[in-house]
């Protein structure tokens, strides 16, 4: 990560920027949307301590501070923002964090919670809320 | 599944990076093009790139019309790209730090 961030700051342009998007190290939740508001069913892990999302982001945040420390960079912007991925069905949320996030885990005991809320209210909406940050970082040169 | 019903992720790409127009772009981590497709547009020149190659060969096949003269992509990492320095404007590290 920090070697990809070393090659970045050598592709650009002095006058350049990098942009960084990526979730944070906060884990990403599994959430019902319902006509009172939004409840959170629980909240998708990683398989083990050093694999998974939430440990790959922790990593990827210590790498952009190495390459900070280096003066590679300096940060000039950054922001926060919820991103949310709707499913029809349980099983919908289930299959895509079992395909799609490398590392990542959801317990049963959160899918039913999910499944017995949605079923409560109809127009309820199952969703996975995760939180990304987006930075804009200038490379410093000489 | 649906991503990003709100447009989140595009507005706070529009915040952050607000002038791409004639910049030279990098994208790094592109898979088969979601974000590409919602900024490609008001960019000079986009390079995407991804280690994927049947979600480049996605992206490519599902690559709007209106976009082929701004999107160009390749099957590839930062260690594997050979492109001399300085080379773009704007380097978008897309969910791939």
């Amino acid at each position: 990560m920090v070697d990809a961030l070393r090659r970045a700051h050598g592709w650009l342009q002095a006058a350049g920027s990098l942009v960084d998007i990526r979730p944070t190290a906060e884990p990403a939740y599994l959430e019902v949307q319902l006509a009172s508001g939004v409840v959170v069913a629980g909240r998708v892990g990683d398989l083990n301590d050093s694999a998974g999302p939430n440990a790959r982001h922790a990593r990827a945040d210590t790498a952009l501070a190495v390459a900070l420390e280096h003066r590679w960079f300096v940060s000039e912007l950054r922001l926060e923002f919820s991103f949310h991925r709707y499913a029809d069905r349980i099983a919908e949320v289930r299959d895509h964090v079992r395909d799609d996030w490398i590392g990542a885990r959801i317990d049963d005991d959160a899918l039913e919670r999910a499944s017995r809320l949605q079923s409560s209210e109809p127009g309820a909406r199952l969703r996975i809320r995760e939180q990304i940050g987006i930075g804009r970082l200038r490379p410093i040169r000489g | 599944m649906q991503l990003d019903p709100e447009g989140l992720e595009t507005a706070a790409l529009a915040t952050v990076a607000p002038d791409l127009a004639r910049r030279r772009v990098l994208e790094v981590g592109c898979g088969s093009g979601r974000l590409t497709r919602r900024y490609a547009a008001r960019a000079g020149e986009v390079l995407a790139i991804d280690p994927d190659e049947a979600a480049i060969a996605t992206f490519r096949t599902g690559m709007p019309p209106a976009l082929h003269k701004h999107v160009s992509t390749q099957t590839g990492t930062l260690v594997t790209l050979g492109v001399p320095d300085g080379s773009f404007d704007v380097v978008l590290l897309a969910w791939s730090l």
